[in-house]
């Protein structure tokens, strides 16, 4: 069964196209502070037909090797079924969201507080600056940079375009940091010499790629931006911080007269089954 | 702030995360304290480890890469990520100013800062003999002197072990700078180096300005103004002297003691100059004419005697004016250090000098505690120090029988007699002997069965401290006694340096 698949890749791989406009670029120190900005969301409550998120935007900022700046903001959020839609109301924005289904809202509210956060630094940035946003970014900016880690772009082939291209570059620009344009202010960029990887990056001014690989010589991750993994940690809502917050909203509802294990009970077995059966 | 508590347990040790750029070493003394209990813990660095927050396959990676292609990564946030971790043990907790035993630990994220002066306030002025100063790590504590209490300590035996080179003789020639200025106290120094009374280019303690107060005897006394001659007429030797000290066999022992109860203080004259014919008839063939052939051949050899009978230190001479134990006994009683000066005789005669002059010590105390409680009760507490001591204490060596060390080591301290062994490897002393040495000077031992017997004879517990025994510098100590309340880190004086400070008055705070 695999090997026919296999066979059938095989198509996938036929080069009907070859990259060739690969440019070099050189390490850049920074002038200004570089954010990095990012968020964290996950389903802290699933009540079955509505759910309690926990949201949090992270906002990290160097100058040179030094944190200059650390801060996060956490929010919640409450998603129920409202005739065709999700709303979703965010607190303590008070804001109310319209989403295509329960589970991924908390993803919907996480993006636009992400967005929101960046619009907010933005106008407070000197020129100098630079804000990297991790994935795609509905704002762009002379100094806002999007790093996508992973993208569904594909060739002409089929073939997934980053893989294709990472596969040239590295080939032609052996041990150098190199960019391919894409259009439309993406690219494809490899940020450090010895890294396996390309990230789809999207910017108004390939200048910045400089800075970019200045800040990607960290051996946690070579070849990505320390600040947006540094940002990713604080953002990230974690496992533990989950069940703490799911016990807190039992015992608050409990004192307000309100049971929620059955409602909890109707969501949650598909995950209890991954807990207990495939660990 | 240097730190703050991240893990632990009352039953093994406390962790302590380091904050970037403060350093910390081993056998520092930190203060953890508890906001909101208000609990004091004073805890002690047993270990440091290099930790981080990223996976060590990566660190390896990354110092590969750097060490076969010379790529030089950068890393941000290097000080939250790559940081010092202390394994530290909980000496004691101070709870609404009372010292408890460490029955609980720190909670997370307490914060850690160095010991100050005013922590160590509760330390009370009971020590009478200044060997150092408080040790932190390396760094020594210039306001805080170290005292030894001289009443309990003595007679409860000292053990003092190093490597070579540590600072073993430079201790006992502080710790008996400090008896002398008490003046309340006795001891007999065996020197087999030459090195405590001191001579030209090495100070020793004749440079003491209390040297009146110092007996010193040695072969070469002639050529030392004040020195008393170190001459043992064999007439006052005991077989007792030679037992467990000589190399004897059952037959050779019950041969010596059958010598001295028919010739009395004769025995060894008639066992060197009569023909063994002689000896034979005389014993009733109860003794061999081989026993007494080797015996003469041993006692010769072990008293370094000539073919006249006459030696460095021993002679078969009839004696004619005070012996050398009136001379010493009359030293104790004067609360004098005596000093013996063994550097000119070979090892056996060293042991035999040693175990005669111990002998007759012993039995003259045990016989005052006996007969004559004031007489008893006005004798000084004396100090033994005999370096090398598995030479008389070893395991091999007490296998052959009971010698006088033994006996002070198991009872000296009924009778005020305390000894002080100095060894570098007390591995070859057996547990008992090393157990019954309540207080024990570590000067450093980086052989692991040496610090191993060690930590597993102290009064206290240092089984944590084995990684700081084994890394102690030269003049560093860690002092563990019954009467100190914790492993004491010290960094003992410099005996130069002593000598002239002992010159001025010097107001200490002391630990008892």
């Amino acid at each position: 069964m695999l090997k026919e698949l296999i066979n059938e890749i095989k198509n996938i791989y036929v080069q009907k196209e070859i990259p060739k406009e690969f440019f070099e670029f050189q390490l850049l120190e920074p002038k200004g502070i570089v954010y990095a900005v990012d968020g964290g969301s996950s389903i802290i409550f699933d009540g079955g037909s509505w759910c309690i998120s926990k949201i949090k935007v992270g906002v990290v900022g160097y100058k040179g090797k030094k944190r200059v700046v650390e801060k996060i903001k956490t929010f919640y959020a409450l998603s129920k079924k409202d005739n065709e839609h999700i709303t979703t109301k965010i607190m303590p924005e008070g804001k109310i969201m319209k989403s295509k289904n329960l589970e991924d809202a908390h993803n919907d509210v996480r993006t636009f507080l992400e967005a929101k956060e960046v619009k907010e630094l933005y106008s407070k940035t000197s020129a100098d600056d630079i804000i990297l946003v991790d994935g795609p970014t509905e704002v762009l900016k002379k100094n806002i940079v999007g790093v996508n880690k992973t993208s569904r772009l594909r060739a002409k082939s089929g073939r997934s375009l980053i893989g294709l291209i990472n596969e040239f570059g590295s080939k032609k620009l052996k041990g150098k940091m190199w960019y391919y344009e894409i259009g439309n202010n993406e690219y494809i960029v490899k940020l450090h010499p010895k890294s396996k990887f390309c990230y789809k990056i999207t910017a108004l001014s390939k200048e910045l790629f400089g800075v970019l690989a200045y800040f990607s010589r960290d051996p946690e991750i070579v070849g990505y931006p320390y600040p947006l993994i540094k940002v990713d940690k604080i953002a990230r809502v974690k496992e533990d911080e989950k069940k703490m917050e799911n016990n807190k909203i039992k015992l608050m509802a409990k004192k307000e007269g309100l049971i929620l294990d059955y409602d909890e009970n109707a969501a949650i077995m598909h995950s209890l089954l991954d807990k207990r059966m495939y660990r | 702030m240097i730190g703050k508590i991240v893990g632990g347990s009352v039953g093994e040790k406390v962790i302590i995360r380091i904050k970037s750029g403060e350093r910390v070493d081993v056998g520092d003394i930190l203060i953890a304290e508890d906001k909101e209990t208000k609990e004091k813990f004073f805890l002690k660095v047993v270990n440091i480890n290099i930790s981080s927050l990223i996976a060590r396959q990566f660190i390896e990676e990354m110092a590969g890469q750097n060490l076969e292609s010379g790529e030089d990564f950068e890393i941000f946030d290097s000080q939250e990520r790559f940081y010092r971790l202390c394994e530290a043990k909980v000496l004691k907790i101070k709870r609404d100013g009372k010292f408890y035993p460490p029955r609980t630990i720190p909670n997370f994220f307490t914060d850690v800062r160095k010991i100050e002066k005013e922590d160590l306030d509760f330390i009370k002025q009971e020590g009478e003999i200044p060997i150092g100063h408080l040790r932190l790590g390396t760094k020594k504590v210039s306001e805080i002197k170290i005292n030894l209490p001289a009443n309990k300590l003595i007679s409860h035996h000292m053990l003092v072990v190093a490597a070579t080179g540590k600072g073993k003789s430079n201790f006992a020639k502080v710790f008996l700078s400090g008896l002398l200025e008490l003046g309340e106290y006795s001891a007999v120094v065996f020197d087999p180096h030459n090195e405590y009374y001191g001579g030209k280019g090495t100070k020793g303690l004749k440079h003491h300005h209390l040297n009146n107060r110092i007996l010193y005897i040695s072969p070469k006394a002639r050529e030392i103004p004040g020195a008393e001659e170190l001459k043992i007429h064999v007439e006052d030797l005991e077989p007792d002297d030679f037992f467990g000290i000589a190399d004897l066999s059952q037959a050779q022992q019950e041969a010596l003691s059958l010598l001295k109860k028919k010739y009395n203080e004769n025995w060894i004259k008639h066992l060197l100059e009569e023909k063994i014919e002689k000896l034979i008839e005389e014993f009733d063939k109860k003794v061999s004419g081989v026993t007494f052939a080797t015996l003469r051949r041993k006692m010769q050899h072990v008293l370094e005697l000539d073919e006249s009978g006459r030696g460095l230190v021993f002679t078969i001479e009839k004696r004619e004016d005070t012996s050398i134990y009136n001379i010493i006994k009359q030293g104790i009683k004067q609360r004098k250090i005596i000093i013996i000066d063994t550097s000119s005789v070979g090892e056996e005669a060293e042991k035999i000098i040693a175990s005669s002059i111990l002998n007759k010590l012993f039995t003259s105390y045990r016989y005052a505690k006996q007969k004559d409680e004031v007489e008893f009760n006005n004798l000084p507490e004396v100090l033994v120090v005999f370096e090398e001591a598995p030479r008389v204490l070893g395991k091999e060596v007490l296998a052959k029988g009971v010698n006088v060390f033994e006996k002070i080591a198991r009872e000296g301290r009924k009778f005020k007699i305390g000894l002080c062994a100095i060894t570098q490897m007390p591995s070859l002393i057996p547990a008992e002997i090393l157990s019954q040495m309540n207080t024990k000077v570590i000067l450093g031992l980086p052989a692991p069965a040496d610090r191993k017997a060690v930590i597993n004879s102290s009064a206290q517990n240092i089984s944590d401290e084995d990684v700081e025994i084994q890394i102690l510098d030269m003049g560093e100590a860690l002092v563990t006694s019954p009467f100190v309340k914790f492993p004491l880190p010290v960094k003992i004086f410099k005996f130069e340096e002593q000598i002239k400070r002992l010159q001025k008055d010097v107001p200490d705070i002391a630990i008892g």
